[in-house]
Order: structure tokens, then sequence, then C-alpha cells
């Protein structure tokens, strides 16, 4: 059997290697929260799309949803997880990866 | 490979995304607003101490401080509570709070434990330092983290040299570099 040195690829994650799931850990990053009208207008996506994409995160266990009232208004804010965190750096190390094994 | 839209993925989409992925950092560090508030606030506060001390003498430096502290405190997570409302983004408070206070804690007891010796002036500044050593790690910052180190290398200098109005040197050093690198950060999260 030959030692085939792996593909970066193979350490792609099917949830995190999604241009708006990506996005939103992203932001998380870097801010512990945002809100979900800030994500949606950041991402240029719709309401519908986002939340889509949100609750695949969050059923991984990425993110955290906390849906509230800030004064009467209706406020929902979403936070990253340790895991999400984690699943970030992993996932921008691959692409890092990707991009160093063809220059090279 | 899959990329993004289920296509086999060139490495300059990774590249592509990264560079997207880069984009929504600095733009979202752009909102995050900067650390220039807090400079600004306890700069103008450490200026105005050292007025006060010359003034008034160490023991009303002292009183000034048991109030500027949590009033600067106070006024600091006011507004970054109102700015993250404001913009949709926030970072976890309870690290800066804890650091401000802890800030706060040691530079008092110095303070106190160092009356009329040099670590009376040079310990606070020295605490006063490594806080901002840890805004700094957590603002992500190296202008931050080189501010820090030059805080606490005016500590050890202050320490050193035992200059006669050690305290009032340490605030209005203290304050005027805050001041500067708060006008700065400001125009650079302007300038962004």
């Amino acid at each position: 059997m030959t030692d085939v040195e792996r593909h970066p690829s193979a350490d792609l994650d099917d949830i995190t290697h999604q241009r708006v799931r990506l996005g939103v850990l992203g932001i998380l990053n870097e801010a512990d929260r945002a809100t979900f009208a800030h994500l949606r207008d950041a991402l240029e996506v719709t309401d519908g799309n986002l939340s889509a994409h949100l609750t695949v995160l969050a059923d991984a266990g990425l993110v955290r949803v906390d849906k509230g009232f800030e004064g009467r208004r209706p406020r929902t804010w979403v936070w990253a997880t340790r895991s999400g965190r984690r699943a970030f750096s992993e996932e921008i190390e691959t692409l890092r990866r990707l991009v160093a094994r063809v220059r090279d | 490979m899959q990329s993004l839209e289920g296509k086999a993925m060139e490495p300059v989409a990774a590249e592509e995304l990264m560079r997207v992925v880069e984009k929504d950092r600095r733009r979202t560090q752009r909102l995050l607003g900067g650390y220039w508030f807090p400079l600004l606030v306890f700069g103008s506060l450490a200026l105005a101490s050292a007025g006060v001390r010359e003034a008034a003498g160490g023991l009303a430096m002292g009183v000034f401080w048991l109030l500027a502290a949590p009033f600067g405190i106070g006024l600091t997570s006011l507004w970054y509570a109102r700015h993250s409302h404001r913009v949709g983004l926030a970072r976890a408070p309870w690290a800066y709070l804890a650091t401000g206070a802890g800030i706060a804690v040691a530079a008092a007891a110095l303070g106190l434990l160092g009356h009329n010796r040099p670590v009376g002036y040079a310990g606070p500044l020295l605490a006063v330092g490594l806080g901002y050593a840890v805004f700094a790690a957590l603002e992500r910052s190296r202008i931050a983290f080189l501010f820090a180190a030059l805080v606490v290398g005016a500590a050890f200098a202050l320490w050193l040299a035992q200059p006669r109005e050690g305290a009032s040197l340490a605030m209005a050093a203290f304050g005027a570099g805050a001041i500067l690198l708060g006008v700065w950060n400001w125009m650079q999260v302007r300038a962004r």
C-alpha cells in the first residue's frame, strides 16, 4: 500500500463549508454575538434563508439563538458556541492548507 | 472536492472564500467600534487626577480615583451597551469588566500600601500597564499591546528614578499616552 498524503479537502466540513454558514461563524468569531438583523444585512440574505442556515448551525451545536425583547421590539441574538469557534478555525485552517498546497 | 455551490472547488475559490471571510472580519471589527472611548475617558481622568494631586495633595487624588474609577467603568459599560444595541454586534463584557475591576483593586491596594514610597505611584501604574496588556489581548491589537508595554516600562523607570513628583508624573504620562492612542484609534475606526 502506498503512503498517499491526505488531501486537505478531506477535512472540509459539510456544515461549515458553506458561504452563509461560514460567514455567520466568521462574524461571530470576531464579535461574541450578533443580531439576526445584522447577520441578514451583512451577509445579504433573506430572513428565510438565514433562518434555515442558523437552524443547521444550531442543530450542530455551533451557535446558540436567543429570542427576546428589547423594550417592546423583538430582538434575536446569535452566539457562537465553543464548538462553533473551533469549527470555524478548523475550516479556515483547511482552506489555508488547500491554497498552500497549490502554491507549493 | 465540493464547492459552496456543489461543483468541484478550485483553490482559487478557496482563496476567494478566505478573502470574503477576512473582509467580514475587518468590517465586524470596524463596527465593534474599537477601544478609543475607554482610552479617552480614563486618559482624561488620569490627567485630571494629576491636576488634583498638584492642587490638593495625595489624599485628594486617592479620593478622586475612588469616585472616578467606578464612574469611568460605568460610563464605558454604558457606551458599549448603547453602541452594541445600535450596530447589532457585541463582545461579551465579563472579561473587560473583570479586567477593569482588577486594575482598580490592584492600583488602589498598591497606592495605599506604598503610601509615600515609590511603589505607591509606580505600583498602580504597573497594575494599569498589565491590565491594558489584557485589554490589548482581548481586542487583538498590537498597538494597544505596545502601549501597555510602554506603561509597564514607565512604571519601572519611575520606580528606579524616584522623581519628586512621581505620582503626578505617572498619571500625566499615562493620561497623555492614553488620549493620544485613543485619538489615533478613533481616526482609524473612522477611516476604515
